[in-house]
């Protein structure tokens, strides 16, 4: 192999101000998918971790959706189509009755870390001239600490003054800062469906960095909840924290089994963010594949243009005894040593993007809000980019040095002379 | 055994053209032959059929009693590393290489070590009055010069028959005779050359002369 070496690196260095193109070329499609991939799977990871931290691992609620049709099935059997006009929403059953029975089955769980009891609903809370749209959570704090870290997003953590002081709430930061509140201590008046008001004072902000509860989420006592609802010692929804994240579905499925409640798993209820990652995915590899395709065409390119300049040389080494096999490899290697300089100064050129892009201090607001990118820096995504690099520079090299090998001296010394 | 080369009833064609017409040839060890002949007379073929860069047709080619099979191109290429030295109108050194780099060439795919390559190469550009200007590059010196190093890379794998493709035709007077000199030199110690050449003072210096004419022997 000395040989192949010794002519391969003699094209490379020789030739200089082509291959540092290619090994520019290169670095630029590696660079840019490692950047890339830390950049979109942080995003998505660091959503996931907000929102199961945020939010149950299972929920088990009531899903006691009108049937229109009930009547006319009845009469005519499933097999028929209909389309019930003017029917008006019945009042829908929205409790769990046997709540404490459910968490104290669940608590002695083996896979489960915590079950917390929750009462949910609407209401409208108004400070000063400003009225905002809020989704109540009456939680118990003790046991709601087993399932979430919920003192880590509390920003003066004062859960507990929910257990002290019956009137106060926690609200969100972003739905705070809508309706003009910057400090605690402030009263607010709150409007629930059945048209009580209360007046509570605010204790604490919440801060989960998911906009979508932090504009709209406010905690209170479970206790003080029941009671400006009307729902005395009722629950509609518990939660569970489990040890083993992927086996959610597993274990909500058994529970729904269990207790005949509806379930669900974090996944299906962020399955719409989990599938508009999955598009963002194939969207971002598809746009780092296209780089590294062009980087390979420039590989492709410069070992051509170099098969074609060196026609004559290649002749000469198979005169000199050179095998066709000898000219794929001189040829592969060239493209090879290039995608293996070019993947080493992606990978330090994605290590300073990763540098530079978790330096920027921008406010991240969107689907999750976060000082500066939320960024993944796995060093799989350096191995992989790396595999990519040399992956395309095989195959981009490969076609070229076959042609170099078929070349025939003869035919060139004839045209040469 | 004296017979290095034998040719036996060789044709060669090119698309629909017959560029040898059986063609029989014997060379023996230590000759020094001129093929002479107008252009388009067959004899580059015929040294590329000597030196196994083509196939003909139809006949055998023997290298040392054994018959060459074009069935195995490797092995075809190993007999041109090891048997063969070419030396071409046009020096054809590899442009990126410097001088000592490309007599090295050869003897790296004949599996010598860089050292011993270099240590030879070095040896021969000195026996060639190149000694000091090994690490040049071709464009740095003269077209006489350029020529003596592609007899260097010839002479590298100390070949059984050197051949020369015109190694002249491009050579002013004084470097022609520098190049016949080292030629004769090189014959004396016995090694077996075949030279084309159009020059009929050269072929006085050689001890065979081969006349072709429209694809056949002649003379």
């Amino acid at each position: 192999m000395k040989h192949i070496f010794f002519v391969t690196l003699k094209f490379l260095f020789e030739r200089k101000r082509q291959t540092i193109v290619a090994i520019v070329g290169v670095s630029i499609g590696v660079g840019a998918f490692i950047a890339m991939a830390s950049l979109m799977n942080g995003f998505q990871k660091y959503f996931i971790e907000q929102a199961l931290d945020v939010n149950a691992h299972i929920t088990l609620k009531i899903k006691d959706e009108p049937d229109k049709g009930k009547i006319i099935k009845e009469a005519y059997g499933d097999d028929v189509y209909y389309h019930v006009l003017g029917a008006k929403p019945k009042e829908l059953k929205d409790k769990v009755t046997d709540f404490k029975f459910i968490i104290a089955k669940y608590e002695q769980d083996k896979d489960i870390i915590g079950v917390s009891p929750h009462l949910t609903g609407q209401g409208i809370v108004k400070y000063g001239t400003i009225e905002k749209s809020a989704s109540l959570v009456g939680i118990d704090p003790i046991l709601e600490r087993t399932t979430s870290p919920i003192d880590r997003f509390t920003i003066n953590k004062k859960l507990d003054t929910l257990i002290t002081d019956r009137d106060s709430i926690i609200i969100g930061k972003l739905l705070a800062r809508d309706l003009g509140i910057d400090e605690l201590g402030k009263k607010v008046i709150l409007t629930t469906p059945n048209g009580n008001t209360h007046l509570f004072k605010v204790t604490d902000f919440f801060e989960s960095g998911i906009t979508m509860l932090d504009q709209t989420r406010i905690y209170m006592n479970l206790k003080t909840l029941q009671t400006i609802l009307n729902k005395i010692n009722e629950v509609n929804e518990i939660v569970f924290r489990v040890k083993d994240v992927n086996k959610a579905d597993e274990i909500a499925d058994r529970i729904n089994k269990d207790t005949g409640y509806y379930t669900e798993s974090w996944k299906k209820a962020f399955r719409n963010f989990l599938q508009l990652f999955k598009i963002q995915n194939y969207i971002t590899y598809m746009i780092v594949f296209a780089i590294l395709v062009v980087s390979a065409f420039g590989i492709f390119n410069i070992i051509m243009m170099t098969v074609l300049e060196k026609k004559r040389d290649i002749a000469i080494l198979k005169a000199l005894g050179y095998e066709d096999s000898d000219i794929v490899k001189i040829f592969v290697f060239h493209g090879i040593t290039i995608g293996f300089f070019g993947s080493l100064l992606g990978c330090l050129t994605g290590y300073l993007l990763q540098e530079f892009l978790a330096s920027v201090n921008v406010s991240v607001e969107g689907l999750v809000r976060t000082k500066g990118f939320a960024l993944d820096r796995n060093p799989v995504y350096f191995l992989y980019g790396v595999l990519f690099a040399f992956f395309f520079s095989f195959i981009a090299a490969f076609y070229p040095s076959y042609k170099a090998s078929k070349l025939n001296p003869v035919d060139i010394f004839r045209s040469s002379a | 055994m004296n017979i290095v080369v034998e040719l036996k009833n060789i044709n060669k064609k090119i698309r629909e053209e017959e560029i040898l017409k059986d063609i029989n040839l014997t060379i023996q060890k230590g000759d020094f032959i001129s093929v002479i002949g107008p252009s388009g007379s067959g004899k580059s073929s015929l040294l590329y059929i000597i030196g196994l860069l083509d196939r003909p047709n139809s006949g055998e080619v023997i290298i040392e009693g054994e018959k060459v099979d074009y069935d195995y191109p490797e092995k075809i290429a190993h007999l041109r590393n090891k048997k063969f030295g070419f030396i071409f109108q046009f020096h054809y050194l590899i442009s990126e290489f410097s001088l000592i780099e490309n007599v090295m060439a050869p003897m790296l795919k004949a599996g010598k070590t860089r050292e011993e390559a270099k240590e030879r190469a070095y040896e021969i550009l000195n026996k060639l009055g190149l000694k000091g200007k090994e690490k040049r590059k071709p464009f740095q010196i003269s077209g006489g010069e350029q020529q003596r190093v592609a007899i260097a890379r010839a002479l590298a794998n100390e070949p059984l028959v050197i051949i020369a493709d015109e190694p002249t035709g491009n050579l002013d007077s004084k470097n022609t005779e520098i190049v016949m000199e080292i030629f004769c030199s090189l014959n004396e110690e016995g090694k077996t050359i075949i030279m084309v050449t159009h020059d009929i003072d050269l072929t006085k210096r050689t001890k065979k002369i081969i006349k072709m004419l429209d694809g056949r022997i002649i003379d």
